[in-house]
């Protein structure tokens, strides 16, 4: 009777283990012939950090922080974008609060003298640590007395009151403040106010964020894309120099430019997009690179002096179909107008180059150029050389309705030390990495509601913590952050592409080797593989070694699919075997040339002999 | 044993004559060659279907045995009878177009003429699949132009092989063999417009039968 519990309990605990074993669905990568293949993973999903309970449990004491109004309670999240610092190797988690329906209240002072107003949809930043708990927060930003002049001057707000004293936030009132249009609306929200953040009865000038999308840290300044309040903010963190004295002292307002609208000459907003500047990336010198939702003329750029620059990195428009010229004038106006596709994300790496994400062309037939490696003149210098192009999945339907139809659609990019970036696909929840040629090197992630599956990405960093690397990717979908660590499988691959990056071919090779061991379907590691040997081939001086080597080379390019290479092998290896064989050749070559020369000649001979006799015949008949 | 040497040395008189001699004298002498080829009963059908089943032989065993270099077929999708039926298709589709333009122009050429003409102006393609199924083993990608070049050369000598032809056969001028070719092209893509119509009325009858059979083995069975 024991013994038939112990049983039955194993096979329940061997049942109970089995999904468990199952759930892990197979990863996959593309081969040469764009089939789809089984392949390892090489990210695997680690943890999952939900908010509302990293708020709530971390040792972070909201109350001691003056910066943040928000009720912690009720939060009501709405992340929008993620950025790793990673000399401080702090997270800093944007919510965007777009959709925030709770109010909070806060004492603040305007026209009408002391009031109490309640601020709702601003937008906050969690500061995590790499334990992922909460360090410190803030959604109210104090502004230094230059951006406030800034800001009154551009809004067209007088700079001083009737006494001659220079206005403060008090001259809005209390609607103004609780206001959640956008800031260019002509009834608007107020671009900043006079609030007693502290409690301690003084009054600050501060600023809060609507609907914000992105965040950049930079050194000692955190920049803040306020999206739906059409400015950029430079936060210094150590504002006259002291610790942790988070002050506004430079904003980045709407480009002066034909395409936006310009609140200074109240155009008509119909006709002009309002600036919306959503993700941002900031290179050393200080530029800010913006994308602003609803303009087609590329990624905005500004100079460090909060100036507007220029437009970069156009995406251009495909072409219509070859028939339209059948169309009549107004057949043709009916047509759907053919605009470029929208940025969707940026990054920049130590190069000062800008990685983008781009939604796929309407117009076109396939789904490519969806990333972009964006350089200083605006050209798109990304590399494209491996066996699909780096647009993620390459096989997809576009009409079988029970799947998922449609291509791949990139919404976050991010790029790590050895130069290989990660994106994340919005359509399947797919992460796909790609090293710097634009090798596919592997696919992780999946779609779906668990704990463990991407529901609505929009956001993804790479985070190293020691030896540790992970991908971090911000879920809106479920409120949450997916923890990713490289699995066994990754750590090989990745070495092996910085190995290879840095010139140590040998030393790749046997990480190839490891590789190719794990998964003899990775055509990729046959040519790494190759490369070393036929790099030790050239080295070597025995000759039999040497063709042997180029043979083995050969073999691995051959696996590997890789015909240049396979090419600058077999070439050495022909000319090895023509040189050693050549006596051989040439006289074979010459024996046969005279051979068929006196052949030629013989036959004539005969032919002539034949038909003089055959003539001397008939005449002696005659 | 005399006996069966000779007989070997005929057969490959025979073939070598046949398959090399004549297509190579069409070849360099159109106009002769195709007369002797109609009047002389010197183009035989059995050649011209071996010389179609010598190049789907070719075409088969190119699809993985060429060189790296300029082989991009997936061996798991060979499909030995699908290469088959596309290097015969072609031929038996545009001489039945070609034959149903002529009949009503004024050609003097047979089906049995035009089928034939159309096998023997494989050969040049045949001589140079061999040719580059032999170079793409032993050349580098920088060299490949040479297969490519090699390959044009060959397409052109079979259009210039089924032009001359369809001249000599029909008894036409150039003008009229220009418009008859064009009316081919016109004429084939109506047949495949009819094969593609019946192919899918044949799937929907079967679907509708295939339907019906289990409406009723699901009701009375």
């Amino acid at each position: 009777m024991k013994k038939k519990i112990y049983f039955l309990s194993a096979i329940l605990v061997a049942l109970l283990l089995i999904p468990n074993l199952v759930v892990n669905a197979a990863s996959y990568n593309y081969d040469f012939f764009k089939n789809p293949v089984y392949s390892s993973e090489g990210l695997a999903y680690k943890d999952t950090v939900y908010f509302s309970d990293t708020i709530l449990n971390s040792t972070y004491d909201v109350n001691t922080n003056p910066l943040i109004i928000r009720k912690q309670k009720n939060t009501y999240i709405d992340l929008s974008n993620i950025f790793v610092d990673d000399a401080t190797s702090k997270i800093y988690i944007l919510d965007g609060a777009a959709t925030d329906g709770g109010k909070t209240p806060i004492k603040v002072k305007t026209s009408a003298g002391e009031e109490v107003a309640n601020i709702s949809k601003n937008s906050a930043v969690y500061i995590l640590n790499n334990e992922f708990k909460m360090e410190f927060s803030f959604d109210v930003l104090r502004i230094s007395d230059d951006v406030k002049d800034t800001l009154l001057s551009y809004y067209g707000l007088p700079l001083v009151d009737e006494n001659g004293n220079p206005t403060d936030g008090s001259i809005f009132t209390k609607a103004q403040i609780e206001s959640t249009k956008t800031i260019e609306q002509p009834d608007r929200r107020c671009p900043f106010f006079l609030a007693d953040i502290e409690g301690s009865g003084v009054y600050e000038n501060v600023a809060v964020c609507y609907g914000a999308e992105g965040i950049f840290v930079s050194g000692k300044y955190i920049y803040l894309a306020d999206t739906f309040n059409s400015r950029i903010f430079r936060i210094n963190t150590m504002y006259n120099d002291i610790q942790d004295n988070y002050v506004v002292d430079e904003v980045f307002l709407t480009p002066n430019d034909i395409t936006f609208y310009q609140i200074a000459i109240k155009e008509d907003q119909s006709t002009k997009s309002v600036f919306l500047p959503s993700k941002i990336a900031v290179d050393g010198d200080g530029r800010v690179y913006t994308i602003a939702s609803s303009t087609y003329q590329g990624i905005v750029e500004y100079k460090p002096n909060g100036e507007f620059n220029r437009f970069i990195g156009k995406n251009l428009v495909s072409k219509r179909s070859w028939w339209t010229f059948l169309l009549t004038e107004e057949q043709y106006n009916k047509l759907a107008l053919n605009l470029p596709s929208q940025f969707t994300n940026l990054v920049i790496d130590d190069r000062n180059l800008l990685y983008a994400t781009a939604r796929p062309d309407q117009a076109a037939t396939t789904a490519t150029e969806m990333i972009k490696l964006i350089n200083t003149s605006g050209k798109d210098v990304l590399k494209r050389n491996g066996y699909v192009t780096p647009d993620g999945d390459i096989n997809y339907s576009t009409y079988v309705k029970p799947a998922v139809t449609g291509s791949s659609i990139f919404v976050a990019i991010d790029i790590n030390k050895s130069r290989i970036y990660s994106a994340v696909d919005q359509t399947r929840g797919r992460i796909f990495t790609y090293d710097d040629e634009g090798n596919l090197l592997y696919i992780s992630g999946e779609q779906g509601s668990l704990s463990n599956t991407l529901k609505n990405p929009v956001a993804l960093s790479y985070f190293t913590k020691g030896e540790e690397e992970y991908v971090l990717v911000l879920d809106k979908g479920s409120k949450s952050m997916l923890v990713y660590e490289t699995t066994e499988f990754g750590k090989i691959v990745n070495a092996a592409t910085d190995l290879y990056l840095n010139n140590k071919i040998a030393e790749a090779q046997t990480k190839w080797e490891q590789v190719v061991k794990m998964n003899s379907n990775y055509e990729l590691g046959y040519v790494g593989i190759g490369k070393s040997i036929l790099r030790d081939a050239n080295k070597t001086s025995d000759k039999d070694e040497q063709l042997a080597k180029y043979k083995q080379a050969m073999e691995m390019f051959e696996l590997g699919h890789n015909k240049q290479y396979y090419s600058d092998a077999f070439k050495q290896y022909r000319n090895i075997i023509l040189k050693d064989n050549f006596s051989i050749i040439m006289t074979g070559f010459v024996v046969v040339l005279v051979a068929g020369v006196t052949l030629a000649i013989l036959n004539k001979k005969h032919r002539n002999d034949v038909a003089r006799a055959a003539r001397e015949a008939v005449e002696n008949r005659e | 044993m005399n006996k069966v040497l000779t007989t070997i040395k005929n057969l490959w008189k025979k073939f070598v004559d046949n398959f090399i001699k004549m297509p190579l004298r069409v070849m360099a002498h159109p106009v002769i060659g195709y007369t002797e080829f109609k009047e002389d009963k010197k183009g035989k059908l059995s050649v011209a279907i071996g010389m179609v089943i010598i190049y789907a032989l070719i075409t088969i065993i190119r699809y993985n045995a060429d060189g790296i270099i300029i082989n991009a077929n997936d061996p798991t999708k060979f499909n030995s009878l699908k290469l088959l039926v596309y290097t015969i298709m072609p031929l038996i589709i545009l001489s039945v177009a070609n034959w149903s333009i002529t009949t009503l122009m004024n050609g003097k050429g047979t089906m049995k003429q035009i089928l034939t003409m159309g096998g023997y102006s494989y050969f040049p393609l045949i001589f140079v699949s061999i040719i580059n199924l032999v170079l793409s083993n032993v050349l580098t990608v920088s060299e490949a132009q040479i297969i490519t070049l090699l390959t044009v050369i060959g397409v052109v000598l079979m259009v210039y092989m089924i032009f001359m032809g369809l001249v000599v056969i029909h008894e036409y001028g150039v003008g009229k063999a220009i418009t008859t070719i064009v009316l081919t092209i016109i004429a084939t893509a109506v047949i495949l417009f009819i094969a593609l119509l019946i192919f899918d009325l044949s799937s929907q009858i079967y679907g509708f039968i295939y339907s019906l059979y289990k409406e009723i083995v699901s009701r009375y069975f």
